[in-house]
Formats: structure tokens, sequence, C-alpha cells
């Protein structure tokens, strides 16, 4: 399919996102450090040095929001990556093997799953007084990977009795070379589309955190960017807007992709029939 | 025994097993990372008598076992413990006291989000493809989209500070219209997500089978849809909404922070920031207890309106 073909949702999906990952990378280095005060300069409109003005602290908004997206690019990142390879490791060897690995491994995601995942991602970050970046990731992904693992060991399970994979294990292959080689590439396709929802998903789910005080300890996350702008909602609703907007962005990108490749990738999900 | 028998005790003893590894997964939590939760409640100033009773109080001369024996005490008892911050409140009557607020607010998203989502997937449905389609796939996804941190205030800005027609944080929540601001907030999440599922089961209904027998023994559309395609395609999306009933109960502590209204949420945020352990965990399993119920409900519900549920 050439970009000629696309359809327009995946265009601005793509756009969206892509526009993301540059900001993420690029724009901490052609703006001003984000922590920089300017008390002469308060809550100042958008215009001259300050494209999108400053806060209440005359820090420069556009710099704050810039390092905020590369914050939410490594926290989601990190956290959709980790849960990739372990939920793919965990549902593909339970779908495999089957019998008593499969049941005690899904009875862990069973009981994951039966709990809202946003109270337990709360409840672990709010263990530390101000949890670090590696902390909050670490806590999004601690029930984060079940997601991937359903549905690796669904397509596993659907593929453990195909030729292929009996051929490999007939010609001697030991369990890791036919996991990997045989049945893991047969699932990725539905595992990206997960984790395509699921990088969006991961945004919305930190920045809440963040919203509560209870994210990563640093100014310019989006989330805190938002609670900030929440509280002087009254004097200016460009604080609150332009993170929200931010945040919006990404997530729309993550749907509009992700629908795109669940049709192309994942035929059993498909949304335009 | 009846397979209907057979499968509500099945979801039963496991909706038992996920209570029962809550309850170990909040007791664990507190253990799980070091640190001194006395020192973090009382800071550095504190007196030795102060810390003693703190102590004891969180049951930390306890030994783990101990501890252990104390939680499940507390659970047993039904009274959750004493808060080691507002004393001589027992934990459950601090929840007592605020869980009605935080129900109201999500049975009123819940009930909120199908009013919006089935009407707007059933229009949708009707002519795929069509700008209708397209107009409402399109909100829906900004539905989807959209954080609630920031929905919230906006509302607020425009239809309490602007306009002055709804109440705002500074009313108190049994005040008349308190609700719809909240729950309008919570529950567009929910509507975006159910209106695309109401769309696309009801395109899934149109191809079976008992659909073209309805129309060819000369059913009017009106009669297909309501008769025979509706009850069929709504069934999940119905059953979808029950179950985020249970999420929603967590899934309103944003919005109780962007209120001000008091709830579970709200207690939760306020016994973190003073590390009051008993009612955080007293906190966090009634709301894994509520969605565990919820969701069992709503499975048995399921099978008692779709038999082919339970053959599964």
């Amino acid at each position: 399919m050439t970009l000629g073909q696309a359809r327009p949702a995946t265009v601005v999906g793509a756009t969206f996102l892509l526009a993301f990952v540059l900001v993420a990378l690029l724009g901490p280095a052609v703006t001003s450090s984000p922590l920089v005060q300017n008390l002469d300069l308060v809550l100042a409109p958008p215009g001259g040095a300050h494209w999108l003005g400053t806060d209440e602290n005359g820090r420069d908004l556009l710099a704050m929001v810039f390092h905020g997206a590369r914050l939410a690019l490594i926290t989601a990142g990190s956290t959709v990556g980790i849960c990739f390879v372990v939920g793919t490791l965990v549902g593909a060897t339970a779908g495999y093997l089957g019998g008593w690995v499969d049941e005690t491994l899904m009875r862990l995601v069973d009981v994951l799953l039966s709990f809202p995942g946003i109270l337990l991602n709360l409840a672990i970050v709010a263990l530390v007084q101000r949890p670090s970046v590696g902390f909050v990731i670490f806590a999004l992904a601690i029930n984060g990977w079940v997601g991937y693992a359903r549905v690796a060991r669904g397509q596993a399970l659907a593929v453990r009795e195909r030729e292929y994979v009996q051929a490999a294990r007939a010609s001697g292959a030991g369990f890791a070379r036919i996991l990997l080689r045989h049945v893991v590439p047969s699932l990725l396709g539905p595992l990206i589309v997960q984790a395509t929802f699921g990088f969006g998903g991961v945004i919305l789910v930190e920045a809440s955190l963040s919203f509560l005080g209870l994210g990563p300890a640093v100014p310019y996350s989006w989330g805190s960017l938002l609670a900030q702008g929440t509280s002087y909602l009254w004097r200016s609703s460009r604080l609150a807007a332009v993170p929200g907007a931010a945040i919006a962005v990404v997530v729309l990108g993550c749907n509009l992709l992700g629908d795109s490749l669940r049709d192309r990738l994942d035929p059993r999900g498909r949304t335009d029939r | 025994m009846s397979a209907g028998l057979a499968f509500a005790l099945r979801r039963l003893l496991g909706a038992l097993t996920a209570v029962i590894g809550v309850s170990l997964a909040v007791f664990a939590l507190r253990h799980a990372v070091p640190g001194d939760p006395v020192d973090a409640m009382l800071g550095e100033q504190a007196t030795e008598a102060d810390r003693d009773d703190l102590r004891r109080c969180l049951d930390l001369d306890k030994s783990l076992l101990g501890q252990a024996g104390a939680f499940a005490a507390d659970v047993g008892s039904g009274t959750l413990g004493m808060s080691c911050h507002y004393r001589r409140s027992t934990v459950m009557s601090l929840i007592a006291e605020v869980y009605p607020r935080t129900a109201e607010l999500a049975v009123a998203a819940v009930a909120l989000a199908l009013v919006i989502a089935l009407p707007l997937g059933i229009i949708a449905s009707l002519r795929p493809g069509s700008w209708l389609d397209g107009l409402v796939m399109g909100t829906s996804l900004a539905g989807i989209a959209v954080p609630t941190m920031w929905l919230g205030p906006l509302l607020l800005a425009f239809f309490y500070v602007r306009l002055g027609w709804l109440p705002g944080p500074a009313d108190p929540p049994s005040v008349a219209g308190a609700l719809v601001l909240p729950a309008f907030t919570l529950a567009t999440h929910l509507a975006a997500m159910l209106a695309r599922m109401t769309r696309a089961s009801l395109l899934d209904v149109a191809n079976e089978d008992f659909i073209r027998t309805a129309r060819a023994k000369g059913l009017s559309a009106v009669q297909v849809l309501r008769r025979h395609a509706l009850p069929n395609a709504l069934l999940p999306v119905v059953t979808v909404a029950g179950i985020q009933l249970g999420s929603l109960l967590a899934g309103a502590i944003v919005t109780e922070k962007i209120f001000a209204r008091p709830g579970l949420g709200t207690l939760l945020l306020e016994a973190l920031s003073v590390r009051d352990w008993k009612v955080v965990q007293g906190v966090v399993l009634v709301i894994a207890v509520s969605y565990v119920v919820v969701n069992l409900l709503v499975d048995l519900a399921y099978a008692a309106l779709d038999p082919r549920i339970r053959v599964r």
C-alpha cells in the first residue's frame, strides 16, 4: 500500500504520533530549560520570546510541554516495551505448553484483571514519597502486561497445532527455539495492534497519576501541568488547554492508527464491517 | 447439578479467589517497599511516645505473621480496623460515609453513557459509511481520546464559572444538579466506547440468518430492528456497561478530585497523603470487592439472559 492509498484516518493518526515523537526527541534541544523561572513575566500571554506564554512562575509553557513530551515518550515507550516482551513470553508459553503451566499463569492474569488497574498503579506509586520515572514505569508495567499475555495466549493456542510448528518439533527443535522462531513471530500482528492502543492508554494513566500528584517528581509532566493549569483556570484557560490538547492528540493518534492496523493485521477485530 | 448452577458456582469460586488474591496483594503492598511509615506520617520531630503510639496503631509492633493476623481480624470483624489519622473512627465508618456518593456518581455515569451511546450507535449503524456515521464515529474517537482531567475543568470553566448554570466545587454535593457535571465528565469516555460497540454489534447482527428470515417474512425495517436486531446486539453492550460500573468506582478518583466531591477517591487520596495505611488498605479492598461483586452479578445476569454463554 502506498501513502496515496492509505485511509485519511491512518494518515492523521500516523502524523499525530510522528509529530509527538519528533517533538519529544528534538523539542527539548530547541527550547530553554523548563525550570527557569522569571517572576517578572508571570502568566504572560503567548508572543515574543514565549510562543505559548508563561505559567504562574514565569516558566516558558512551550519548553515545559516539549520536555513533558520527552518524559511521556520515555514512560509510555518503556512501559509498553516491557509489557510487550513480558506479556508475549508469558502468553505464548502458556498457550504453547498448555496444562498446569497455562492454568497457573492464567489464574495470575485473572487475579490482576479482577482489579481496577489504575487502583493498583496508584497504590504502588503512593508507596514512595516522590516516585522516580523508573518507579512509575514499574508501577504501570506490573499489571500492564496482562493484556498482551491474553492476546498472545489465544494466538499461541491456535498456532501450536499448525504443521510448521509440528514440523519444527519433529525435527528436534527445543522449546525456546520453537517459541521464539516459530510461535512468537506469528503472534506479532495482533500484539502490535494491542501495543498501539496500549501506548495511548499508558499516556492517559500516567497523566492521571501525575494529575493526582502521584506521578514522577518533575513539574513538567503533562498530568502535573494539567493539574497546575486547572488551578489557574479562572485566570487563563491556556495553561490547562495546552497540555490537555497534547494528551488528547497523542491518544487520538494511537486510536486512529490502532484501528487501521487492526484492520490490516488482525482480521478478527475489524471495525469497518 | 444443572449447567446453570455449575456456572454460578464456578463464577463464585473465581470471585472468591480474586478477593483473596486482592487482600493478599493489599497486605503485601505495604511491605513491598522499604521505609518507615511512622516517619512519613509524623515527620522527624515527633516524640518517641507519639511514634510508639502510631507504631502500635499500625500494628508495626507485631511480627509479620502477627500483622497478617491483625489484618485478617480487622477484615473479619467488618470494621477494617481503626484509622490512625482520624482517631476514634473505624475505617469502615469512614468508607460508609462516602461510599453512597461514589456509587451514585458511578451509577449516574453509566446510565448517562447508555442514554448517549445507544441512540448514537443505532443511528450510525443504520447507514454505515454515511456522513452521519462518520460524524458519530469521529465524535466518539474524540470522546475516547479526551482526558477526563481536561474535560472536567473545561466543563467547570464554562457551565459553572462563565454561565453559572450548574453547581460546582463550592456547592455541597447534595444540592440539586450537583451530579450533572461530574457524571458527564465520568461518562464521556464510556459513552464513546459504547457508541462504537453498539454500532459494531448491530452491524454484526445484521448479517445473521435470523435477521434475513425476519426480513424475508415481510417485517418492516423498524420491526426487524426492534424485535430481532436490538435485543441480540445490545446484550454485549449492556454487559460491558455493567462491568464498567465496577471500574468507574476506581475511575471516579480523578473526577472527584476535579469537582472536590467527597467519595472513595477523595478519601483514598487524603489517606495516601497522610500515609494512613489502614484507610488506604480498606478503600482499596472495598473498591476491589465491589468490582468483583459487580462483575459476578453481570456475569450471572448475562448467563441468565443468554443461555449460549453457559456452555462455553
